[in-house]
């Protein structure tokens, strides 16, 4: 793929921040690319970097190095040609609480010297035109999150950036914007979603990347990058701990779950089944079960824990690319 | 062009500017009561009783007065050979007026020329919590990430929300004072006091007006500076507030030699044309050290100058830092 082939490209990009406590890394050596058109996850724990990655994308935070293109113009130096093609809603929606959605959307639409009638369209479009007259501080937290969208429609963008936009919102609300976020896919426009929860980036992305501790873990097609690792077994047992080394000893990746065992990564119960009775070990339990983030996270890494000793990198350093034939994860 | 008049859309559409220019009506209101009761002739009762007093007075004066112009001059004359120089006791005021026994009333003129320079710092601060908000309330709120997502130039953005918040301040700088002086002259003609306000009395109330306008505009302009420098609208009013009251009064009498240098001696020093301050001058004599006071000026030019350096120094801090920030 060209560098036109992708809405958005970092390489190396770093940021820290200084704190009470010291340096903190928050993205480091960040090699991003999203491709132009569909949706794009990007995937990883609560502080692995993807709402510092964002900021740095659209400007409101500077990076320490590296580089970063929207549409193949360099950001920040040139992000005022290109902002007119991006559309973000970056954490939660922030508007004037005094003012109504529709004095929010009328002053951004000046700013950008949008169209007479495009804030009723926008307002239409999102389902706001009969609370368009209200106040915003009044509003649910769907129909805020519906007005940051409206905002972002306001540019008519090529590319939307969405950082956990479903945070806080009922099934209802989540069910909506991941329609809207498809919807808009499907209109041939890029959409980026940043989300911690796996199954979200998994139902609506087509494309993703995994980030940890700032870096870029996996990226790729959805079902290359985590089909293959939503899947776990719970191991029911009588010798949990024997079962667990011979486990283990065969390369599978085993948790301790209460009186069961987790077995991530592997697909195959036969081939647990068969482990534990040629070892004498009979199972009561044998079920396949989906896992979440932190299991995907944790196999990616190699590593057992979320903990401060976790590199956040497989051992070669290099982001793990199901897409570039690598394999990834203890088997 | 375009951003500047969005940033006045949206300040028009504040509800604090409402609050404030309420606020700004309610101490005029305040003010204009004062001077009401202050403006009122004598009534009929404090008139009979001033009467009474006078003819009391007098009739001791009639009795002693030549006495005690006597001793006045005999007292003036010991002095002024003790102090080497003439003084001046007043011997030739001391028979009684009827004034000396009824309330007293500022006449306008004095208002005008001693209390509205007092008064006229009501709309600048009106106008600092206006410019402080403009950008304080954004950063805090998160609201500038949205607009910056819109607008990245952000040199622009800050010079925008600065210029508009400066615009606002004159209309309602204005307004306020036209209330004050015009609430003033209208209780005083009211009551028949006004007296004789001559033409260069009037040009010289036109003139703190106007420069309180330019004041007001430059302290919503600084105003939104600090907002954009502190990002929070508590901290910048808290630290204004330390400033002036505490930092300022500590200085003013620890070091009676830096009141020129005082934001607040400058500040009066624009509002009314120049201004003067005391400052003690010592010196070893026989007696022992002996110290005099001196009075010095500060001029209107010296004022300007060093308002506009620091406006100038603050603005161009905010632009610089708002470039290069973070913003959340």
């Amino acid at each position: 793929m060209g560098q036109t082939d992708y809405a958005i490209v970092t390489r190396e990009l770093r940021k820290t921040y200084r704190g009470a406590r010291g340096r903190h890394v928050a993205v480091d050596s960040l090699d991003l690319r999203v491709p132009v058109g569909g949706v794009h996850g990007f995937l990883g724990p609560n502080g692995s970097g993807k709402t510092t990655t964002i900021r740095m994308l659209l400007g409101l935070v500077r990076a320490d190095s590296g580089r970063m293109r929207i549409f193949g113009q360099h950001v920040p130096e040139q992000l005022p040609e290109v902002v007119g093609r991006v559309g973000a809603i970056v954490e939660s929606p922030k508007f004037f609480p005094s003012f109504t959605g529709r004095t929010n959307l009328d002053l951004l639409a000046r700013a950008i010297d949008a169209p007479r009638g495009r804030v009723d369209e926008v307002l239409e479009a999102t389902g706001l035109r009969e609370r368009g007259a209200d106040r915003y501080r009044g509003y649910s937290l769907g129909m805020k999150q519906r007005l940051a969208i409206a905002a972002t429609l306001l540019k008519q963008p090529d590319l939307l950036i969405f950082d956990e936009p479903t945070n806080g919102l009922d099934p209802a609300g989540i069910h909506e914007i991941r329609g809207t976020m498809r919807r808009l896919a499907d209109e041939g426009r890029t959409v980026l979603v940043s989300s911690h929860i796996l199954a979200e980036v998994e139902q609506v992305a087509d494309t993703v990347s995994i980030i940890g501790r700032g870096r870029l873990l996996a990226t790729g097609p959805v079902a290359d990058v985590i089909g293959d690792r939503t899947a776990a077994v719970r191991v029911g047992v009588a010798e949990p701990e024997r079962a667990r080394q011979v486990l283990e000893t065969a390369g599978l990746l085993v948790r301790v779950e209460g009186q069961h065992l987790m077995v991530d990564g592997e697909r195959d119960p036969a081939r647990i089944s068969w482990l534990l009775g040629t070892n004498g070990l009979w199972v009561n339990e044998l079920a396949p079960v989906r896992v979440g983030l932190e299991s995907v996270f944790l196999e990616l890494t190699g590593s057992t824990t979320l903990g401060a000793d976790d590199s956040g990198t497989s051992p070669g350093g290099e982001p793990r690319s199901p897409s570039l034939g690598t394999e990834g994860g203890a088997r | 062009m375009r951003l500047l008049g969005v940033e006045l859309r949206r300040l028009a559409a504040r509800r604090l500017i409402v609050l404030v220019l309420l606020g700004g009506l309610a101490a005029t209101v305040l003010i204009v009561v004062g001077a009401w009761f202050s403006a009122q002739p004598p009534t009929e009762a404090q008139l009979a009783e001033a009467q009474t007093m006078y003819e009391q007075e007098l009739e001791y004066w009639e009795q002693n007065g030549e006495q005690m112009v006597t001793d006045c001059l005999e007292s003036e004359e010991v002095d002024s050979e003790l102090e080497g120089e003439d003084v001046d006791y007043g011997c030739d005021q001391m028979a009684p007026q009827l004034e000396w026994f009824l309330p007293y009333s500022p006449p306008l003129e004095e208002v005008f020329t001693s209390n509205l320079t007092t008064m006229a710092f009501l709309p600048v601060m009106l106008m600092l919590i206006i410019g402080v908000t403009v950008t304080a309330a954004e950063l805090s709120t998160g609201t500038m990430s949205t607009w910056l997502t819109f607008v990245p130039r952000r040199t622009r953005v800050v010079l925008s929300k600065i210029t508009a918040s400066a615009l606002v301040a004159v209309p309602l700088t204005a307004l306020i004072m036209a209330l004050v002086v015009g609430g003033l002259y209208g209780v005083y003609a009211f009551h028949g006091t006004t007296g004789t306000i001559s033409v260069g009395l009037w040009t010289e109330v036109v003139w703190i007006a106007l420069r309180t306008i330019a004041l007001g505009a430059v302290t919503a302009a600084v105003g939104s500076a600090l907002g954009v420098l502190l990002r929070h609208t508590a901290v910048a009013l808290g630290l204004v507030f330390v400033w002036s009251v505490v930092v300022e009064q500590i200085l003013r009498g620890t070091a009676p030699g830096l009141q020129p240098y005082l934001l607040s001696m400058n500040l009066i020093a624009w509002v009314q044309g120049g201004t003067s301050y005391w400052i003690n001058e010592c010196r070893d004599s026989a007696d022992g050290v002996l110290c005099e006071g001196i009075e010095r000026t500060l001029s209107m030019g010296a004022a300007s100058i060093y308002l506009g350096v620091g406006t100038v120094v603050v603005l161009l801090l905010a632009t610089l830092v708002f470039r290069r920030r973070d913003v959340g």
